[in-house]
């Protein structure tokens, strides 16, 4: 009897303080993934990975655990697998880093990871309850894939064109677009067209494609990129109709955009065209006078050079071999050969052992 | 002398008869015949002779007779031609009702008043003592006369003299013949120039002589437009316009071309200084018409034109119309917004959208864009053209029309957001954003400017991306902007942003009992205690804007927490926990995993009350070992896991 009231007490007793000690907060992540359907073998991904707490009035222990079988290496955590949920923070960033070896092979990879909070200090009495939340992780591995999407375009005034003597030099229009990059291979548009008209709409005055390079987006990056395209027009308000050529054949977005041309030196830290703007036309009438006159100057000199250069080879053989047999050849007669217009050429051929094969045609 | 006469006639017959022997026939009457014939002849030269010197001798000498002659008045005349001073030809000819002056170099030999008159037809003037000369037929017939005090230069000096015309108005003749004399007043013998002067008309074949050239202009009546038109439209202006008075045909008709001058400022060829709204592009016999496209961007509202027709000689219209002031309008239209300039980012500028408050709002999401206007971005009152916008906000697959801003009762917080909805609360605040895009509105010829949205969003917003029944869709937004007229257009735009899960969990209770146990007992049914009381149970909430499963582990319970023995006298396994979504027999229940998680199906919905999340409630039961004998506080430690519900509802 006594025993059982003991007994019956410590159960009470063990009843009573077995309360559940409850974090009484809210605990969640955003996006509750790493997914990438786009990955190519020696690519590199991140993902974040946003913690939410809704009440953050204590520290709280946060541990990673990866459950991805067969490519757990490829996983990494910026804040290492054990982090600390600082009180007062009701968001913490994580970045989940995925690396995909060179070697991997393509195909679909999926798994999880874990992620556990639990309390800093002493534990309460009883059960406590600790919140988690788990991320998916899935993975595709494939070809090369290029892709990305415009997510916004801007068209900038320009100013209207000039010509210097008689070379024409066109205004600049800038195009700017926000691109993301939705590949696994950098990834530029493959050129800018614009068809620009009145500014009804109903004229086709010009058309137009960069003139630039666009620079290259990286796997999975977003980023803004310009394109620079000339124009001839004169000062006044049009609207340009854009392409923005994903490919040859394909586009990426196409929509309309109006365009303002102001007299030359309005707009404040304009950069116009310069050399690169003019056309293929104007740019040869600078280009080839320049390499003739480089030619004329240059090419007598090297003739010079080689001339010389063979004299002296050819005054080096006859003092080191100055007959060969049934040949008599003599140093006057080398001279006589050396002027000739065509001498006879020297080859080589692939299976001689040593000797030269004389081209006797040519003679 | 009759003597000498006489031989010499004897000398000459003598010398007839001697040198010509032929003559015989030279006998001695013929001689006296022709000695006769010769002395009368003689006689008859002398008389003459003598009675002119006698005359001669009269005069001048002593005893001769005078007689004397009175010339009266001279008329004055013409030093040179007369002429019109500003020439009226058939390329200059003078607008009918215009006032015309003549001039004339002229003199009078007594030095007397000239008065240059100009008359209609050649009929012989009248020149009047101390008075203006008048033409043949009377005043009817007269162009112009001198008035004033007309010249008298001293003579031989000559003058200029001018007549001006009262308006000449012909609205039959396109010429009038002028014919020009020169009179002066003198008393009791006033003279007027000759009318066979060959001068009276100018010189002959100059554009300065006669006839005056008559231009009859147009009567411009009223005029006409085809609007009120939109920017980028073309409006038309068409005059009533005609020569009402005579047609001209010399060089061809009168064409007329119509200007619609911005000022009243035209200069009789070109509008002034005020500008040009337009002109007629070819000039017409009647009627002319002039148009233009409205420039975009242009301002709403009415505005003046000033009209004027001149025709192809230079005469300006005559009429009510000329120069008065007409009106024309533009359209209000309502502003758009520009394509690919639409952005809706989240507090962190990302288009991969995160919500970051559990059972609340997470603010700071903007969807940022630009109003293109064809009005202009601004008014002329310089106020902003778009004055307000109303946005909606929802998932791409969702009904168009379920969230189109146009009724209330759309706002659901889950798949549709809508400013325009009076009977929801969202807290948007809309603006104009001269930063986005760097797009200020700079004036009446900038027709877009940025603008900015920012409102939060519930937790309950439907999300779009990956492990989501509605990952195939994005957001979407339909924006309404409203200019100051209260035009309005829809917008409807894919944004290319997602909306992410926020995958989270609440408890609410921060309790549950097991009751009271012996070593060996325990609940026989999950939830409830030894009383028959429920007892036990957790809800849990799904505070985040996904459905959720669970991973639910737990740890050995003993009085040391983390540092237990593992004995079966002081350490409750976890596996002695039991637990379920409803009151089963504890043999039922999912016992309690340790270390490695287990997957528990769940499926809480995914809240969609912003007030009241959907709870998912676990019932605990658990048997203390009998093999315990160790009493005190056992501890352990419980985790759940959210997880993402992997069925199709959600």
């Amino acid at each position: 009897m006594q025993r059982r009231a003991i007994f019956f007490i410590a159960g009470a007793l063990l009843s009573w303080l077995m309360q559940t000690n409850v974090a009484l907060a809210g605990f969640g992540i955003t996006p509750p993934y790493v997914h990438n359907e786009t990955l190519r073998p020696g690519s590199d991904f991140t993902q974040e990975i946003i913690i939410v707490r809704s009440d953050p009035t204590d520290d709280l222990n946060a541990e990673l655990t990866i459950n991805t079988p067969g490519f757990e290496s490829w996983i990494s955590s910026d804040r290492g697998l054990k982090f600390l949920l600082p009180k007062g923070e009701s968001q913490v960033r994580l970045k989940i880093a995925v690396h995909v070896p060179d070697n991997a092979k393509l195909g679909d990879y999926r798994g999880s990871i874990r992620i556990r909070t639990s309390g800093t200090g002493e534990q309460g009495s009883g059960i406590s309850l600790v919140l988690g939340a788990q991320i998916d992780v899935f993975l595709r591995v494939r070809d090369q894939i290029f892709d990305f999407e415009v997510r916004r375009v801007e068209l900038f005034d320009a100013e209207e064109g000039h010509k210097v003597l008689w070379l024409n030099y066109p205004g600049k229009m800038t195009f700017a677009m926000q691109l993301e990059n939705t590949g696994n291979v950098p990834a530029a548009p493959y050129k800018i067209r614009f068809e620009t008209y009145d500014i009804t709409g109903r004229q086709l005055l010009e058309t137009s494609e960069n003139t630039n390079s666009i620079k290259e987006i990286l796997p999975f990056a977003s980023q803004r990129v310009e394109a620079y395209l000339p124009t001839f027009l004169p000062t006044g308000s049009y609207r340009v109709k854009y392409n923005v050529m994903k490919e040859k054949d394909s586009s990426a977005q196409v929509g309309e955009l109006t365009l303002s041309i102001f007299p030359r030196g309005t707009i404040a830290g304009y950069k116009p065209y310069g050399f690169e703007g003019l056309s293929l036309p104007d740019k040869l009438t600078l280009i080839l006078p320049v390499v003739t006159v480089s030619l004329a100057i240059v090419t007598p000199v090297l003739g010079r050079k080689k001339r010389r250069a063979r004299r002296a080879r050819r005054e080096a053989s006859e003092s080191a071999t100055p007959s060969r047999g049934g040949m008599g050849v003599t140093s006057s007669t080398a001279r006589m050969r050396s002027q000739a217009p065509s001498a006879p050429s020297v080859r080589r051929s692939a299976a001689s052992s040593g000797g030269d094969v004389v081209n006797l045609k040519k003679r | 002398m009759q003597s000498s006469c006489s031989c010499m006639v004897y000398n000459i017959v003598n010398k007839l008869h001697t040198m010509d022997g032929k003559f015989t026939y030279w006998k001695t009457a013929g001689k006296i015949t022709v000695a006769t014939g010769i002395f009368a002849l003689v006689t008859l030269i002398g008389v003459s002779t003598i009675g002119v010197f006698s005359t001669q001798a009269l005069a001048g000498g002593s005893g001769a007779a005078t007689s004397t002659v009175k010339v009266l008045n001279t008329p004055p005349r013409f030093n040179a031609a007369p002429r019109e001073v500003v020439v009226s030809a058939t390329t200059t000819p003078t607008v009918n009702g215009s006032v015309v002056v003549w001039s004339a170099d002229a003199y009078d030999s007594s030095s007397n008043n000239i008065y240059l008159l100009i008359c209609k037809t050649g009929g012989a003037p009248t020149a009047t003592t101390s008075a203006q000369p008048s033409c043949a037929g009377g005043i009817s017939n007269q162009l112009a006369v001198t008035s004033g005090t007309p010249p008298a230069p001293i003579y031989p000096a000559t003058a200029i003299v001018y007549a001006t015309s009262s308006p000449i108005i012909d609205n039959v003749n396109e010429t009038i013949q002028w014919y020009a004399f020169v009179c002066d007043d003198v008393v009791g013998l006033p003279k007027c120039s000759k009318t066979t002067d060959p001068l009276v008309q100018g010189t002959p074949g100059a554009p300065e002589a006669s006839p005056l050239v008559i231009n009859h202009p147009h009567t411009f009546s009223s005029l006409t437009n085809d609007g009120p038109k939109d920017p980028g439209q073309l409006i038309t202006f068409t005059a009533s316009s005609t020569e009402v008075t005579h047609q001209d045909t010399i060089n061809g008709p009168d064409l007329a071309t119509l200007f619609l001058c911005k000022a009243a400022d035209f200069t009789g060829t070109n509008c002034g200084s005020g500008g040009t709204w337009a002109s007629s592009t070819s000039a017409v016999q009647t009627n002319p018409v002039a148009s233009w496209t409205f420039p975009i961007p242009t301002l709403d509202g009415t505005t003046t034109t000033y009209p004027y027709i001149v025709d192809s000689r230079g005469a300006q219209a005559i009429g009510p119309q000329q120069g008065t002031a007409s009106t024309f309008t533009v359209n209000n239209v309502a502003p758009t917004i520009v394509p690919g300039t639409i952005s809706l980012v989240d507090q962190y500028a990302s288009t991969s959208m995160k919500l970051v408050v559990e059972k609340g709002e997470t603010p700071n999401f903007k969807l940022s864009f630009q109003v293109s206007d064809y009005n202009s971005c601004t008014t002329a009152a310089g106020t902003p053209q778009a004055s307000s916008t109303i946005i909606t906000l929802y998932r791409s697959g969702y009904p168009d029309a379920s969230c189109n801003g146009l009724s209330d009762g759309q706002q659901n917080y889950n798949s549709c957001y809508s400013s325009g909805d009076k009977t929801a609360s969202w807290n948007v605040v809309c603006a104009p954003d001269p930063t986005y895009m760097s797009d200020s509105c700079t004036g009446p010829s900038d027709m877009t400017v940025g603008w900015s949205c920012t409102f939060p969003l519930w937790y309950t917003t439907d999300p779009t991306d990956f492990g989501s029944p509605w990952a195939s869709e994005q957001m979407k937004v339909n924006i309404t902007p409203m200019d100051h007229a209260g035009a309005t257009s829809s917008n409807l735009k894919l944004t290319g942003s997602e909306m992410n899960i926020l995958s989270a969990l609440g408890l609410t209770a921060n309790t549950f009992s097991f009751g009271g146990w012996e070593p060996g007992q325990g609940n026989t049914t999950i939830g409830v205690d030894d009383q028959g009381a429920t007892s036990s149970l957790l809800a849990i909430e799904a505070t985040g804007n996904a459905s959720l499963d669970a991973n639910i582990s737990g740890t050995d319970m003993c009085t040391t927490p983390g540092s237990c023995s593992g004995s079966p006298t002081d350490t409750i396994p976890a596996s002695a926990e039991h637990y379920a979504t409803s009151t089963i027999a504890y043999a039922s229940g999912v016992s309690l995993a340790s270390t490695t998680p287990k997957f528990f199906d769940f499926n809480i919905l995914k809240s969609t009350s912003t007030s009241t999340p959907n709870t998912g409630t676990l019932y605990w039961g658990i048997t203390v070992p009998a093999t315990i004998t160790v009493s005190g506080d056992y501890k352990g430690q419980n985790a759940i896991d959210a997880v993402i519900n992997s069925s199709a509802t959600w």
